[in-house]
C-alpha cells in the first residue's frame, strides 16, 4: 500500500466512526430519564404550553423521525436549538469554542514545555539524586486531580498573592487579557500530562540512547550535547507524539472539570449546565464535537507517523 | 503454568527471597503507599465510628469556623464539621472506587479473554465497540452514563465500571492473543481440551499478573472520576458528604473559608498517590523490562 493509499483509507474509515457516535449519542441522550418540554418550562407548566413547546420542537414526533431529521440537520449545519434557552445550539457552540479550545491548547503548551524538558534532564541524569526528585514530583502531578490543583493554585496566586484573576475568562478582543486569565487554567490542566509527558520522554530516550548509531556516533566522537539533543531527541519523539494523541482525552476531560473550577465560560460549563437542565441538543452536540476532536486527533497522529518516522508500514 | 514453575524454581536460590511480594515490599516507595492506603481504608472501616462529630449535624452558631481545637479542620456553611465529613466521605470514595475498580478487572477480563482467545465476529465487533467507547473522555463518558441512569450509589459503580471495562478489555485482550500463539496453549488444544478449560486454566492464569498491575492504577482512575462526577454535582448527592462535592462547595467561597476545598482535595491526593505508588511497585516486582 503506497502512502497515499494509507492516508486516504484512514481518513475514509473515519467516517463511519463519527457516524456511530452521532447515532450512539443521539438515541443515548434520549434514554435520559425526565421530560425535555417539562425541564424547559418548568414544573408548573401547563399541559397546552408543554405541547406546544413539543410541537414546536418536533420532540411529539416518533424517534426515528426524530434521528432522520437531525442527521439531515446535520449536513446542512443545523443542529437544533437548546430548550433551556431557545437559541440555536450552533450559534451556542460558536460562542463558546474559543474559550475551549483556548484551555487545551494552553493546557497542551504548558505539558510539552514541561514534560518533554523534564524527561530528557532525567534520562541524562539517570540514577542522580534529581532524576529521583523529578520522578515524584511527576508521580505528584499525575495523582493530584485537576480540579484540586486548580483550587490550590487559585488559593496561592489568585486569592493571596493577587496575581492573577479568581474568575472568568477576561475579553475575547483583549489578547492580553485573555492570556492572563488563561495562565492558571493552562497550568492545572497541563500539569498532569506533563507528568505522563516526562515518563514516556525518559524511558523513550533512555530507549534510544542504548541504540547502536548513538554509540556509532559517541565512537565517532560525536559532542554529548549534540547526540542528546539532535540524534536522540529526535527519535525518543516519536511514542511522544503518540502520548500526544492518547492524551487528548485528558486534556478534554482536564479542561471540562477546570472551567467549573474557574467559573470559566466553554463546553465544560455548557455541557454540565445542559446535564442538569435535560437540554438534549446541547448535550449531544457538545458530546459529538469532543468525540470528534478525539477521532481527528488520532488521526493526525497516525498521519504524523507516517512524516517522522521511515519505519512505519502502511498496514 | 510455566512462569509460576519458573519463580518458585529462583526464589530458594539466593539468601534474600526474589518473588514478586518480596520485591514489592522493598521498594521504599511503594511501602510508602502500601502504608497510606492501608490508613485510608482504616479509616473507612473504623473512622466513623470514632469520628469526632455527626458529619450531618447542622449547628448555624457554628458557621464557618476556620480549624482549631474543637474543629480541627474547621466547619462548612452549614456548621458542620469538616473533619467528620471528610471521614465519612472516604467510606464512600473508597467504596464506589475499590467495588468499580473490582467489577471492571473482573467484567473486562472476562471479556477480553473470550474475545481475544475465541476470535471472530465477535471479537471484531468487541474492538470496534472498546474504540468507540475509548474516544469519549472517562468523565465525558461518566457524566452521560449518570445522566441515563441517575446519580444514586450503585448507579456510581456501574458508571465508573463501564468507564473502566474498555480499558481491561484492551489490555486482557492483547495478552490473550499472545498466549494464545504460545507453545503450552497450544499442547493443550492439541490435547484435546475443549476451550473454555483453555482459558481458564492456561490463559487465564498466565496474563492475571499484569492486568492486576493496571488494576491498582486504575482502582486511583476510579477514586478519581468519583472525585470528579461528585465534584461537578453529578456524583454523591447531599447532604451526604464526598470529596469531590465538598470541594465543589468551598469554591464559592473560597477566599472566605479556604479549608472547605483544601482537606478534602487532601484525602484524595493522599488516596490517589498511595494507588499509584503501589501500582508502580506492583509493575516493577512483576515485569523487570518496563522499570528502568
Amino acid at each position: 500500500m503506497s502512502r497515499v493509499d494509507y492516508i486516504v483509507r484512514r481518513l475514509l474509515l473515519a467516517i463511519p466512526t463519527v457516524l456511530v457516535i452521532v447515532t450512539l449519542l443521539f438515541f443515548i441522550v434520549r434514554v435520559i430519564p425526565g421530560d425535555a418540554a417539562v425541564a424547559a418550562l418548568g414544573e408548573n407548566a401547563t399541559e397546552e404550553a408543554l405541547a406546544a413547546l413539543r410541537g414546536q420542537y418536533g420532540l411529539d414526533r416518533p424517534l426515528a423521525v426524530q434521528y432522520f431529521d437531525y442527521m439531515g440537520g446535520l449536513l446542512t449545519g443545523d443542529l437544533g436549538v437548546s430548550l433551556a434557552t431557545r437559541r440555536p445550539v450552533g450559534t451556542l457552540l460558536a460562542a463558546n469554542y474559543v474559550y475551549t479550545l483556548d484551555l487545551m491548547l494552553g493546557s497542551l503548551v504548558v505539558a510539552i514545555l514541561l514534560g518533554v524538558p523534564s524527561g530528557i534532564y532525567t534520562a541524562v541524569n539517570r540514577g542522580r539524586i534529581s532524576d529521583g526528585a523529578v520522578r515524584i514530583l511527576s508521580l505528584l502531578g499525575i495523582s493530584t486531580p485537576p480540579f484540586y490543583l486548580g483550587v490550590l493554585l487559585l488559593l496561592l496566586f489568585s486569592v493571596q498573592l493577587g496575581w492573577f484573576p479568581v474568575l472568568g475568562a477576561g475579553k475575547l478582543s483583549d489578547p492580553l487579557q485573555r492570556l492572563h486569565y488563561l495562565i492558571l487554567p493552562s497550568i492545572t490542566g497541563g500539569i498532569g500530562i506533563a507528568s505522563y509527558l516526562t515518563r514516556v520522554t525518559r524511558s523513550s530516550m533512555l530507549n534510544v540512547l542504548g541504540e547502536d548509531y548513538l554509540r556509532t556516533a559517541v565512537s565517532k566522537g560525536v559532542r554529548p550535547r549534540v547526540i542528546t539533543y539532535k540524534h536522540a531527541l529526535r527519535n525518543a519523539l516519536i511514542p511522544v507524539v503518540t502520548v500526544i494523541g492518547i492524551y487528548v482525552t485528558v486534556l478534554i476531560g482536564n479542561a471540562v472539570l477546570i472551567e467549573i473550577v474557574f467559573s470559566r465560560p466553554g463546553y465544560g460549563r455548557l455541557l454540565v449546565g445542559a446535564v442538569l437542565a435535560r437540554d438534549y441538543y446541547i448535550v449531544q452536540s457538545v458530546m459529538a464535537v469532543f468525540a470528534i476532536v478525539v477521532v481527528v486527533v488520532n488521526l493526525l497522529v497516525d498521519l504524523a507517523y507516517v512524516f517522522i518516522d521511515p519505519r512505519v508500514r502502511y498496514a | 503454568m510455566t512462569t509460576a514453575t519458573a519463580q518458585s524454581a529462583t526464589s530458594g536460590t539466593g539468601p534474600r527471597r526474589k518473588g514478586p511480594a518480596a520485591k514489592l515490599l522493598r521498594n521504599n516507595l511503594a511501602r510508602i503507599g502500601l502504608c497510606g492506603i492501608s490508613f485510608m481504608v482504616l479509616v473507612a472501616i473504623f473512622g466513623p465510628m470514632v469520628m469526632p462529630n455527626d458529619p450531618f449535624d447542622q449547628n448555624l452558631f457554628n458557621r464557618l469556623q476556620p480549624p482549631s481545637g474543637e474543629f480541627l479542620l474547621g466547619t462548612d456553611q452549614y456548621g458542620r464539621d469538616v473533619l467528620s465529613r471528610v471521614i465519612m466521605g472516604t467510606r464512600y470514595s473508597i467504596l464506589i472506587g475499590f467495588t468499580a475498580a473490582a467489577s471492571a478487572f473482573i467484567l473486562g477480563t472476562a471479556l477480553g479473554i473470550f474475545s481475544g482467545y475465541l476470535g471472530g465476529r465477535a471479537d471484531q465487533l468487541m474492538v470496534e465497540a472498546v474504540n468507540i467507547m475509548m474516544v469519549f473522555p472517562g468523565i465525558l463518558l461518566g457524566i452521560l452514563i449518570v445522566a441515563v441512569l441517575g446519580s444514586s450509589f450503585v448507579n456510581l459503580i456501574v458508571t465508573i465500571t463501564f468507564i473502566l471495562v474498555p480499558r481491561f478489555i484492551r489490555v486482557s485482550r492483547g495478552l490473550a492473543i499472545s498466549l494464545k500463539e504460545r507453545d503450552f496453549v497450544m499442547a493443550a488444544q492439541a490435547l484435546g481440551q475443549n476451550r473454555a478449560r483453555v482459558m481458564a486454566k492456561h490463559i487465564l492464569p498466565n496474563l492475571v499478573s499484569e492486568v492486576l498491575v493496571m488494576a491498582t492504577l486504575w482502582t486511583s482512575t476510579a477514586i478519581l472520576a468519583e472525585a470528579g462526577l461528585s465534584f461537578l454535582g453529578l456524583g454523591i448527592q447531599p447532604p451526604l458528604p464526598s470529596w469531590g462535592g465538598m470541594i465543589r462547595d468551598g469554591i464559592d467561597i473560597i477566599q472566605r473559608a479556604p479549608w472547605l476545598s483544601v482537606y478534602p482535595g487532601l484525602a484524595i491526593l493522599v488516596t490517589v498517590l498511595s494507588l499509584n505508588l503501589v501500582g508502580d511497585g506492583v509493575r516493577d516486582a512483576i515485569d523487570p523490562r518496563i522499570s528502568n
